[in-house]
């Protein structure tokens, strides 16, 4: 085995490792735990830097027996993970400061990021079972941060049993592959699979079932309809941050297992039609009942729940034409996404931190109180909605549903007409909210707080920053995602 | 060996009621103590399924880890709580409404049904055949004590890497425990 090459690859891991050991430490001291943030935000950084030179030379290597690949998809979407849960490390610093033990979030926030990491270049069924738990457990306690809130523990419990029960689909699915093919690793798999079905010999009724298994399992892990009932209640207990980092980084690592194991090892008739019917149900569910949380009075990280299980019916459209074009346009709408669902959510950090209200009404009249944020906030829901304002949201999700429209796949065109009505509903629930922060009068709670000042302020940055990287796609949008079907980023080793 | 394979199915059949028998008492026990100690029952015959599939590694931590380890976290926790009103009141919620008991009888008779019809429609024979793996263990394997140092090769060769990462979540796990367990922490 060649350490030079493994190093060399798993050198953003090491840097992530490295930097949760180092937090541990610095949390032992008073004098030092003001650090802790800043140093998890840095190394994170560092470590999507260093992941976008992992490559080398383009090519798909395979590390520690084929437990881990490094092709372009692997190096691509590390970058992203690395890159988005910089952000959100350091929009999280003053939030947390209202709880107990501030410091200690990072370590568990560094763990899960690293476990989805490792998702993102998983090459072995039993990676990607210890991956997906190191990122579920450590979300799990990140759930449950804030011990002394009941809706914190509340969601924290409902995010253990449910994952448990999807967990223990996923081994079910795992043991069956692993009985047809007695191996874990990918490749074999994958070989085996398509061998024994070339022959004959694998019956129907266990490829439905492993489907249907598999689906299961990463559809939780997406938030996809009908594995979704956990999402609005956790996201709506857990800490704002924790929100936020479930809805982006798991949501990117649950695509990245998605794009693997659907695209490349486990692959039959039956398959396609599955994800077709949970991405309709995703969206259906996403943005009608979206609507419902709006007239209810709601939260509004309910409803960014509703808009996260929406948005992952419309990149499962994407997904049923596994297509070369239709994985870079996945690419680069979960790009987008995560940008905007960060900018979104920074502002609800640093509304909730200063009013302690979650309320959609309370947002009333925000843009008088604090224009820079309502600002922020209105870009970030127009892009969700898909409104050319500024345009990488649309130009995403043209993108996504023009490669989903001519894949080929004969009932691909209704999915895409079914995402277009979808989409058209939820531009009510996102402009609803819109309104209420621009025309309306101040609520309450806003006026018994102090106008914005110049006052600098991270969760600020984020917002910002996330804001200022979604103007730079919507102008280079069009060339990013010709030079990924370029530079062969769709290229999946196997 | 046609004869010793039809012994084997013996043992089989006896371990196979040994579960269900003390998985049904771990669920329908009302006392959280005795439907503890039935726990152990269940796992204990699981493990006896592992030496007849002849992984005597996996068996005896499977003894070590569930019929002792976590059962004993369990019952330790159940007695330290003091839980007895708690636990009478999870019973009486579980078993009150008729319906939910129902329905998840009809949901786990279902799944019974589906995976065994699933897995009755396989021809698993060609596939062991296909894929080079063995149906049925043999007497000389069950003796065999090379497979427990495999097992430790393998651990730190092939899946170095999911064995690495299991530590780190072992050591994030217990920040976070102790974190959420912490009486008062001091701001």
């Amino acid at each position: 085995m060649d350490w030079s090459i493994v190093s060399k690859i798993l050198l953003p891991e090491f840097i992530v490792v490295f930097s949760i050991i180092l937090t541990i430490l610095l949390s032992l001291f008073e004098k030092t735990k003001k650090y802790v943030s800043a140093v998890a935000t840095v190394a994170l950084a560092i470590a999507s830097f260093v992941a976008s030179q992992t490559g080398i030379g383009g090519d798909v290597t395979k590390i520690l027996n084929s437990a881990f690949i490094s092709d372009t998809l692997c190096i691509y979407l590390r970058v992203l993970i690395y890159g988005v849960a910089a952000l959100i490390a350091m929009a999280s610093k003053k939030y947390l400061d209202n709880y107990e033990s501030p410091a200690e979030y990072y370590p568990i926030f560094l763990s899960a990021t690293l476990g989805a990491g490792f998702l993102a270049g998983v090459n072995d069924f039993l990676t990607l079972f210890i991956g997906l738990e190191t990122l579920g457990l450590s979300a799990i306690l990140l759930a449950s941060y804030a011990r002394k809130e009941k809706k914190s523990n509340e969601s924290a419990l409902k995010y253990l049993l449910t994952a448990a029960s999807a967990t223990s689909l996923l081994l079910l699915a795992m043991s069956f592959i692993y009985g047809v093919t007695a191996s874990t690793n990918f490749a074999l798999v994958a070989s085996r699979v398509a061998q024994l079905q070339s022959i004959g010999v694998l019956s129907d009724k266990l490829e439905i079932l492993i489907a249907a298994l598999l689906v299961a399992a990463i559809g939780f892990k997406l938030a996809a309809a009908p594995f979704h009932n956990w999402s609005p209640d956790v996201y709506y207990g857990a800490p704002t941050t924790t929100t936020l980092f479930l809805s982006v980084v798991s949501k990117i690592a649950g695509f990245a297992v998605a794009i693997r194991v659907f695209g490349t090892v486990f692959h039959n008739e039956f398959l396609l039609p599955l994800l077709a019917a949970i991405a309709v149900i995703s969206i259906v569910v996403g943005n009608f009942v979206g609507i419902i949380q709006v007239i209810s009075r709601g939260s509004i990280k309910k409803l960014l729940a509703y808009s996260s299980i929406a948005q992952s019916g419309y990149l499962l459209v994407a997904l049923t034409s596994l297509r070369l074009e239709s994985v870079s346009s996945l690419l680069l709408y979960i790009t987008i996404y995560a940008l905007m669902n960060t900018a979104a959510f920074a502002c609800v950090i640093h509304f909730e931190r200063e009013t302690g209200s979650d309320n959609i009404f309370d947002m009333a009249g925000l843009l008088q109180k604090k224009p820079m944020m309502a600002i922020v906030f209105v870009i970030a829901l127009f892009n969700l909605a898909g409104l050319p304002f500024i345009p990488a949201g649309f130009i995403a999700k043209f993108f996504l549903f023009a490669t989903a429209f001519s894949s080929g796949i004969t009932y691909a065109p209704y999915l895409v007409i079914i995402a277009l009505i979808g989409s058209v509903v939820a531009l009510f629930y996102y402009l609803y909210v819109a309104k209420l922060v621009i025309v309306d009068a101040p609520s309450h709670k806003l006026q018994s707080i102090p106008d914005e000042g110049p006052a600098f302020d991270f969760t600020k940055l984020t917002a910002v920053l996330s804001t200022a990287l979604l103007v730079i796609f919507s102008v280079w949008g069009m060339d990013f995602l010709q030079g990924m079907t370029e530079m062969a980023i769709y290229r999946i080793g196997v | 060996m046609e004869f010793l394979e039809s012994l084997s199915s013996i043992p089989f059949y006896v371990l196979s009621v040994i579960t269900v028998l003390c998985s049904l008492g771990m669920i329908l026990n009302p006392n959280l103590v005795r439907a503890g100690f039935t726990l152990i029952g269940a796992f204990a015959s699981i493990s006896g399924f592992y030496f007849l599939l002849s992984a005597n590694f996996v068996a005896v931590s499977q003894v070590l880890i569930y019929a002792v380890g976590i059962v004993l976290v369990i019952v330790f926790a159940v007695m330290l709580c003091s839980l007895k009103d708690e636990a009478s009141k999870l019973q009486e919620y579980v078993f009150a409404s008729r319906s939910k008991t129902v329905f998840a009888l009809v949901i786990s008779a279902l799944t019974f049904s589906l995976l065994s019809f699933v897995i009755q429609s396989q021809d698993w024979e060609t596939i062991t055949k296909l894929t080079g793996a063995t149906k049925y263990a043999s007497v000389i394997d069950m003796v065999d004590e090379k497979y427990t140092s495999q097992i430790g090769y393998l651990m730190l060769n092939k899946y170095l890497l999911p064995f690495e990462l299991i530590s780190i979540l072992l050591l994030v796990v217990l920040v976070g425990v102790i974190i959420l367990s912490k009486k008062n922490i001091s701001k």
